[in-house]
């Protein structure tokens, strides 16, 4: 109802204007009928300055005049003369908003119309303001339409100065951001046209600013660096760089960047590592780490520059006579160039024993982590009174650094023993290699080192299958799936016709079989050959004095092996009860015998490679199992190169038996005395440090690929040999990474026997060589192995020769299988 | 350790001075051979793909320590005098003339194991009294112990295999081929030492 009363009014409105028309008006109009009518006369003016709507004027307070423009008016109520008049702003202006004022406005009629009544309008201002929230900073400035600055140094109500004329725009803007603290405010509602208020309602809220805090990284070469800031917001750094913390920091807060936990064998300094954050990223932060480097030359501990095995310099290691300069695993390079020592590399001793509480083995003994089966607790140390192999073993893996004794080629490498030996069965042997996570836990072991075998067997030995597929789950599982490293010596039985394969634990491809050099650099006089060793490494002679121990043969005086021995001069390798040489009797500077100079063996060797491989997973913690062993083949050293072959005349030529050193199709160098080679630890750690783990693809096999049965007679001391050969057809894996094969023979004497295999690309590999040390009658299914195809293709016919190599006695073969493991 | 220096024997091979030398005595063969077929023949007993006979004949006994002699750990057991045939470091192998079940006897806390001989190798081995059994259901372990009377000595859920230990007096021939036979497993053998490892 109201709003139609208001539509209707102007109408109303005029029709009284109408009305009032027809009534007279008009200057001095005459008159009609009647007496003459007064003469009336008209008010007006004249309105400047109008903008805005709505204006109304009246006088004498009615008599409404709605004004639109600036200009002349007229109230349409005529007056008479003499009549009173006032003028007045009924209705200010609207939009824009405008105050009109009159002048002339009062007065009397005269005797003509009235029209300097003036009325003059002018546009109202309004301030600009609002609230500003959040501040914490100073420097805030804002501003209106460009100009109109004003500073804010607080939270609350703001006005700008500068007011804005009615329908004006105004836009209030940041011009100056908050510093000390840094801050970015934000203007909303901070636009429009003013109307007929001022304008209260712009919001300037602040919010303080965060900025990075950027490191840069120098010197990394270990793993596990990991950076925190402020006692959080761990950042883990896995090379050199710039790297940059997640969580940044609110201008005017601290940072403080410390190490958290420091690379592997490096230490690490922090510079301009704390301040507190202004106005911009912190980039500052450096980080710099350095390879805790150490040498034989600089290690405090004493009997370091006698273990030639670590750095050759012809020393005698308190033998007689010396080595060969340089006939060494070339890890003094690695301890002074990276200072690896095997931190985070867990081994086990799997052995006779272990003193854990040894002056230099308890530093690096995994507190609980060993395990005694003849007692059940974690104590292992032996009680022998004639010397504790696995001590000495574990010295040469891990003896610490701490300035006694000498150091182990990973001397902060974590050890555990298992005292396997102690109480050999099938269980324990498991447990011992893995596959027990407790009584022993052995089930975070790294590497597995076996200085252990069948002595000197003389009949075929087959590996407990239960026992084999322990291995098969180290390599699998263990490690978190990159696998178990086993390592194994070779065993010592040269001198009675032994080869490493009449063990037939290693002729399994899952373990690393060492054979050993001495310290010319040659293979010690007792190291097992075979196709099945995949490496060499120091083992050296007997390390005997003649004085003590006069008119040996002269190896006997050529150096052994310096490492730990059982404590004290009533027991162990060295006691004064020992007449092998000066420093085992107790002599100095062994005077406490807590160290010997006579371990060898391919014992010895075997835990030489074990502390090399420590190192690489220490260089490089991703290797597999399998990219161990192929860093190690790749990188081994090539040593006594001019050894030519050898073997037997037989009735119709010369058999070789021992054949020289071979390339073989995928290129690497074999010899069944050295394997791939002696270990090169700089070379290994070299390759290591820049390997892509994992790059050698799934580990498959072809199955037991199985002739018939085939009763070939075995010609009599003759060299052609009985042969046959299988086929590995091309659905199999391609690339050998190791090759088993079973036979079957029928023979009076196995001694006779000599075993070879040619690969599809004509590799020959003898496996076994006749004349050795074999008695017994047929060989039942024996497995070899030979490494000597490694890298060659799988495809295609491998042929299996044997030949008889002594006169008389005949047999057969019967038949044979094949398994190619590959990728 | 130090090892023993072996006397080089009969050089057969070319390249003397590079290669191995010292292939075994023919005659110690034949004597060996000649040897175990005058022994007495008991119970088959399959294990690992190999054939292997009862030897009723020949006992085998545990050294103390490695410092104890063959003999001495011989007589120890009872047996002072009785011909020691076979030393496999730890086990000793002899005979006093008696013929005695394939089972493990034990006598004031001594025992005394019975052995066996690969009849394909010629090798002789040791009844240690272990059972390595993988049943089909490692559920079944414990029932499949109590079946055959026998202890649990360790389980490997990982490989699937129990190890049982036999009880003495009980014939571990004869638990061998009833065992084999049981349709809860997939295959179970008696662990035989044949050759022991030992530290090199």
């Amino acid at each position: 109802m109201g709003s139609q009363f208001l539509r209707y009014q102007p109408v109303v409105a005029s029709l009284f204007v109408v009305v009032l028309a027809s009534c007279g008006g008009g200057g001095g109009g005459g008159g009609g009928g009647g007496a003459p009518a007064a003469p009336t006369y008209t008010l007006g003016g004249t309105v400047s300055g109008l903008s805005g709507t709505g204006l109304v004027l009246q006088f004498n307070g009615g008599n409404n005049l709605a004004v639109n423009t600036s200009g002349s008016f007229t109230f349409s109520t005529p007056l008479t003369s003499g009549s009173v008049y006032s003028v007045t702003v009924l209705t200010q202006p609207t939009s824009l908003s405008q105050t009109c004022s009159v002048g002339n406005g009062s007065g009397s009629i005269g005797t003509a119309n009235v029209t300097n009544v003036a009325v003059n309008c002018v546009t109202n201002s309004f301030s600009v303001g609002g609230i500003v929230s959040g501040l914490s900073g100073s420097g805030l400035v804002l501003q209106n339409n460009g100009s109109g600055n004003i500073s804010i140094s607080a939270n609350g109500a703001f006005t700008i100065a500068a007011q804005v004329l009615s329908g004006g725009g105004y836009s209030v803007t940041v011009l100056t951001q908050p510093t000390n603290l840094s801050q970015t405010c934000a203007v909303t509602s901070g636009s429009g046209t003013v109307g007929a208020t001022n304008i209260m309602n712009v919001n300037v809220a602040c919010v303080t600013n965060t900025f990075n805090i950027g490191v840069t990284v120098t010197g990394l070469s270990g793993v596990g660096l990991v950076l925190q800031n402020n006692g959080g917001g761990n950042l883990g750094i896995s090379g050199n760089g710039s790297f940059t913390f997640a969580s940044p920091i609110a201008s005017g807060s601290g940072y403080n960047v410390t190490i958290f936990t420091k690379p592997t064998n490096q230490a690490c300094n922090v510079t301009n590592g704390s301040g507190t954050v202004a106005a911009s990223n912190i980039t500052n932060v450096s980080v710099a780490c350095s390879v805790n480097s150490f040498s034989i030359g600089t290690v405090a501990d004493p009997l370091a520059t006698q273990q030639w095995h670590l750095k050759n310099t012809g020393q005698t290691a308190f033998a007689d006579v010396g080595g060969v300069t340089g006939m060494d695993i070339n890890v003094d390079p690695v301890f002074s160039t990276y200072g690896y020592s095997g931190i985070g590399v867990t081994v086990a001793v799997v052995d006779t024993g272990l003193e854990i509480a040894h002056e230099d083995l308890a530093a690096n003994v995994v507190p609980g982590g060993s395990w005694n089966f003849l007692n059940s607790t974690n104590n292992p140390t032996s009680t022998a009174t004639t010397g504790d192999h696995g001590t000495s073993v574990a010295g040469l893996i891990g003896m610490a650094q701490n300035s006694v004794g000498g150091i182990g080629v990973a001397s902060k490498a974590a050890l555990k023993g298992f005292n396997f030996l102690q109480a050999p069965s099938a269980p324990n042997q498991i447990s011992s290699l893995g596959g027990s996570s407790a009584n022993p836990n052995s089930s975070d072991v790294y590497i597995f080192n076996q200085s252990l075998g069948l002595i000197n067997p003389t009949t075929e030995a087959h590996i407990d299958p239960t026992v084999e597929a322990q291995y098969s789950a180290g390599v699998t599982q263990l490690r978190a799936g990159k696998g178990a490293i086993y390592v194994k010596s070779a065993g010592n039985d040269f001198a009675t016709g032994g080869n490493a394969n009449f063990d037939p634990y290693n002729t399994i491809p899952f373990q690393i079989v060492v054979a050993a050099t001495n310290a010319d650099g040659v293979a010690a006089s007792y190291s097992n050959p075979g196709s099945a060793i995949w490496v060499s490494a120091p083992g050296g002679e007997y390390g005997g004095n003649a004085a003590v121990d006069p008119a040996q043969p002269p190896n006997i005086y050529q150096p052994a092996m310096v490492t730990t021995d059982q404590s004290g001069c009533t027991n162990g390798f060295s006691r004064t009860a020992v007449n092998t040489s000066a420093f085992n009797n107790g002599g100095a500077p062994n005077t406490s015998c807590t160290y010997t100079n006579g371990m060898n063996g391919t014992s010895s060797a075997a835990p030489v490679t074990s502390g090399t491989i420590a190192l690489l997973l220490e260089a490089n913690p991703a290797l597999t199992w399998r990219d161990a062993k192929h860093i190690l083949a790749t990188t081994a050293r090539k040593v006594d190169a001019a050894r030519g072959a050898a073997g037997f005349a037989l009735s119709n030529g010369f058999y070789v038996a021992q054949p020289a050193w071979i390339t073989n199709a995928g290129g690497h160098n074999f010899h069944n005395w050295y394997g791939f080679g002696m270990v090169d630890a700089l070379a290994a750690v070299n390759a290591a440090r820049s390997y892509v783990a994992g790059q050698l693809g799934a580990f498959v096999n072809s199955g037991w690929i199985s002739s018939p049965t085939l009763n070939l007679p075995i010609p009599d001391f003759s060299i052609t040999g009985a042969s046959n050969s299988l086929n590995v057809a091309s659905g199999s894996p391609k690339t050998v990474e190791a090759v088993q094969i079973s036979v079957f023979a029928a023979h009076p004497f196995n001694g006779d026997i000599a075993i070879e295999l040619a690969s599809p690309s004509g590799t020959r590999s003898v496996l076994k060589t006749g004349n050795d040390a074999f008695t017994g009658t047929n060989l039942n299914g024996m497995v070899l192995s030979s490494n000597a195809y490694y890298g060659e293709s799988a495809l295609g016919s491998w042929t299996i020769k044997l030949v008889d190599v002594a006169p008389s006695l005949t047999g057969t073969l019967v038949g044979w299988s094949i398994r190619v493991f590959a990728h | 350790m130090r090892l023993p220096l072996l006397c080089l024997g009969l050089l057969l091979l070319a390249s003397a001075a590079d290669s191995q030398m010292s292939p075994p005595s023919r005659e110690q063969a034949k004597e060996r051979t000649a040897f175990l077929l005058s022994l007495d023949r008991g119970k088959l007993i399959t294990a690992n793909m190999q054939q292997y006979q009862h030897l009723p004949g020949v006992l085998a006994i545990e050294r103390k320590d490695l410092q104890e002699t063959p003999e001495e750990a011989v007589s120890r057991g009872g047996a002072a005098g009785a011909q020691i045939v076979e030393t496999k470091r730890r086990l000793v192998l002899y005979r006093d003339g008696q013929r005695r079940p394939a089972w493990i006897e034990r006598k004031a806390g001594i025992s005394t194991y019975p052995t066996v001989l690969n009849t394909r190798t010629g090798t002789m081995g040791v009844l240690t009294g272990t059972l390595v059994v993988k049943p089909k259901n490692m559920s079944d372990a414990a029932s499949v112990a109590s079946s055959y009377g026998l202890e649990i000595i360790r389980a490997f859920p990982h490989l699937q295999t129990v190890f049982y230990r036999v009880r003495p007096n009980t014939d571990i021939a004869d638990v061998v081929g009833t065992i084999q036979l049981d349709q809860r497993l997939e295959n179970a053998y008696p662990e035989i030492v044949e050759h022991e490892a030992a530290p090199h």
